[in-house]
């Protein structure tokens, strides 16, 4: 099956417990990786060999918004606990990707003469799931 | 949402305005043979704010005015009149342009620059006349189509 590429536009954002009212421009995902470790030895011949970790970490998801201190729930859930994110409707598709995160650091920007802007960092906490809803 | 509308109900109801050039404000180009002096404005280009939902409703736009005048004195007066309207503190950081059906609520309104010059202008009559651009940028709300 050929795999179209695809803008992002019309992705959403849901949260399961908190509330989080915003215009997202941008979604990150980064470090989502798996560490390995070196299991080459004195009789390993031309190039080294590795082995994968069990567990992957899901990294962390950056989130670009508009910031609009007019909004009551515009900041984002920085003292909540780890809840579900739902990164739905993926260029306007039924698709889904979600995630238990918790978010660990937050930017505003509150320029002179342009629009305001914040960037909210989400920490991943376990697995990180992809529905496909066709 | 008109700017251009905004804008001409702005400058051609302003009394300092009407002082120096009356209500002799033109999008695009003036009449032929109009009186001298008199403002022509134009768009030069915008930028419309978008979100992953949508249109956010927010726009910049960047525009010029260019003052005309048969001499350097009535260009000054009339120029520097359609900057104090513009930049009064109820427009330039957030207020409102223009009035009745064409008010446009404003965001943010500066003079980026401005530069003058001495020539024939394209107003019907082949004489010299004393000229200033005026630039400016604004920010200001855009309708959300439902």
């Amino acid at each position: 099956m050929a795999t179209t590429a695809l803008v992002g536009t019309g992705t959403t954002l849901t949260l399961a417990t908190s509330t989080w009212t915003v215009e997202i421009q941008d979604i990150n995902f980064s470090g989502w990786s798996r560490e390995f470790i070196d299991t080459s030895h004195m009789g390993t011949t031309t190039a080294r060999t590795f082995s994968p970790h069990d567990l992957y970490d899901g990294g962390e998801v950056t989130i670009d918004y508009h910031f609009n201190p007019d909004t009551a729930t515009n900041l984002p859930p920085i003292g909540a606990a780890a809840e579900t994110f739902t990164i739905g409707s993926i260029s306007n598709t039924n698709d889904d990707i979600s995630f238990s995160g918790f978010v660990t650091n937050n930017d505003i920007s509150i320029p002179f003469e342009d629009k305001m802007t914040g960037t909210v960092t989400i920490k991943v906490t376990g697995a990180i799931t992809h529905t496909i809803n066709m | 949402m008109s700017l251009a509308k905004a804008l001409h109900s702005e400058l051609t109801t302003n009394l300092g305005v009407n002082n120096q050039i009356g209500t002799r404000v033109y999008t695009h180009k003036a009449p032929q043979d109009t009186a001298l002096p008199f403002a022509v404005y134009e768009i030069d280009d915008s930028e419309h704010h978008y979100h992953m939902g949508g249109v956010s409703g927010l726009r910049k736009v960047t525009f010029g005015i260019n003052t005309v005048a048969a001499t350097f004195g009535a260009k000054e007066d009339a120029a520097n009149a359609i900057r104090d309207a513009l930049l009064a503190s109820d427009i330039t950081a957030g207020g409102t342009l223009g009035a009745g059906g064409s008010a446009l609520a404003i965001q943010r309104l500066v003079l980026t620059g401005e530069h003058d010059g001495y020539g024939k202008v394209d107003d019907g009559d082949d004489q010299i006349r004393y000229w200033r651009i005026q630039d400016f940028e604004c920010w200001h709300a855009e309708s959300v189509p439902a």
